[in-house]
């Protein structure tokens, strides 16, 4: 009987076989031994705000009585201010600032500062409390329905009083929506050690720009920022993506070889 | 000439099951591990090992939590004797718009025996188009730039960082 088939060409092809299982084995154990069964997930990333509680109308429902009026609830005999607005409250464990508008001006108040014949008494975490002649007048939150802000907003860009600055949440958005205004008032340089980065020092900064009212100030060096060392372009990324989520913003910065810290509250 | 033939054959056979079999998938993940520590990683991307190459399909690149840019498909071609990822295209994220131009039409990392020494970088898009070099023995990395209109207009801060050479590119060294 004639053979159909060539056994040289199945003595080649048995040959190729055995290769291809052969390279299948020592990868699938190379796979089994040495190698991962799955990729690596993301974290969820870090929330990049303090932990400042700033109370906004939002989160309480402030009663709005005439000044003079009585408060209802209590033994003692309140009164209520309708001459200031209230436009934020800014607490941590360490400072609590309140800040108040009148007209057009707005001003910063902590414990203690007195304005208006009105001595800043206590703050509370929907109300401030102040003094006048022995009697105790309580500040709240004016707000409409949605909870926003009510009045107009503030003349300045940015207040800063008591080493505290406030800053308007409309001028931070400008500068994340018009990034290269950012190098027309303030350029910076990348601080090393080696191949690791410590932080950016401020070259030149135009004179009453917003981050010269931020103040800071040629050749300080920003180390850190809300809480976490600079060690990366990414991370100021990282903020700059969430700015507009922020409440407040710390800087460390080294000036005159002395560290200090920078605090900003950011307000809508 | 005739006796070589079968040898030869086998050869290419042996390599040609070396690519096929090649656990691609199981090496990407590996690779995963190694770029974990620089921070960066590879997010909601589908993995399919097509026998000669492995394809990346729809994802996002993370630097440090950052979102950096959504890729449609890269290309990884593992065959030893000329290896190649290539990424095309992508679009940096909405967070880095501000830095560089959105689309990137095509950008490659790739490695060939008939190069050994180095690893060849090219890329092109809205930015300008971009070539560079990895020495694998002088541990150096070089990239030359040749900057769009609209990325000088952009004017980046990261830019400026680089210094100019001849023909107006800018070149970005650093070793490792």
């Amino acid at each position: 009987m004639k053979q159909r088939i060539n056994p040289l060409w199945v003595r080649r092809f048995i040959t190729l076989a055995v290769m291809a299982a052969v390279v299948k084995g020592i990868m699938l154990t190379a796979e089994l031994l040495l190698l991962p069964y799955k990729g690596v997930d993301i974290a969820a990333a870090p929330d990049d705000a303090l932990q400042y509680t700033r109370y906004t109308p939002s989160s309480v429902l402030g009663l709005r009585m005439s000044e003079g009026q009585k408060s209802a609830g209590t033994g003692e005999t309140v009164y209520r201010l309708e001459s200031l607005t209230l436009k934020g409250i800014y607490r941590d464990s360490a400072h609590a600032f309140i800040l108040v508008e009148e007209g057009k001006k707005t001003t910063l108040l902590s414990k203690g500062d007195t304005f208006k014949g009105y001595t800043l008494a206590d703050i509370l975490p929907s109300k401030a409390v102040f003094e006048k002649d022995g009697r105790r007048y309580e500040l709240v939150f004016k707000e409409n329905i949605q909870g926003a802000f009510r009045g107009t907003p503030l003349s300045e860009p940015v207040l800063s009083q008591e080493g505290f600055t406030s800053i308007r949440r409309t001028e931070v958005r400008y500068y994340t929506e018009h990034f290269d205004a950012i190098w027309k008032n303030i350029k910076i340089d990348e601080i090393f050690k080696g191949k690791k980065l410590t932080g950016f020092e401020v070259k030149w900064i135009k004179r009453d720009s917003i981050f010269a009212k931020m103040g800071l100030q040629e050749k300080d060096i920003i180390t850190g920022i809300n809480g976490k060392p600079v060690t990366s372009v990414a991370e100021v990324l990282k903020l700059y993506k969430n700015i507009n989520q922020i409440d407040n913003l710390t800087l460390v910065i080294q000036r005159n070889h002395s560290e200090r810290q920078l605090d900003y509250a950011i307000y809508d | 000439m005739k006796r070589m033939k079968m040898p030869l054959i086998y050869t290419l056979a042996f390599f040609v099951f070396v690519i096929v079999f090649l656990p691609k998938t199981a090496l990407y993940y590996k690779a995963e591990t190694l770029l974990e520590p620089f921070k960066v990683s590879v997010a909601s991307e589908t993995v399919k090992d097509r026998g000669f190459d492995l394809v990346l399909g729809k994802g996002a690149l993370y630097y440090e939590d950052l979102h950096v840019a959504d890729f449609s498909k890269i290309t990884v071609t593992p065959w030893i004797v000329f290896n190649r990822i290539r990424v095309a295209p992508f679009v940096f994220s909405s967070e880095m718009e501000s830095f560089i131009p959105k689309n990137v039409s095509s950008f490659s990392v790739q490695y060939s025996l008939l190069d050994p020494l180095h690893v060849i970088i090219d890329g092109s898009g809205a930015f300008g188009t971009l070539s560079g070099t990895v020495g694998l023995t002088d541990r150096n990395i070089t990239i030359d730039l040749a900057p769009s209109v609209e990325l000088t207009a952009k004017k980046p801060f990261w830019l400026k960082q680089m210094r100019r050479v001849e023909g107006g590119a800018y070149r970005y060294e650093t070793t490792y």
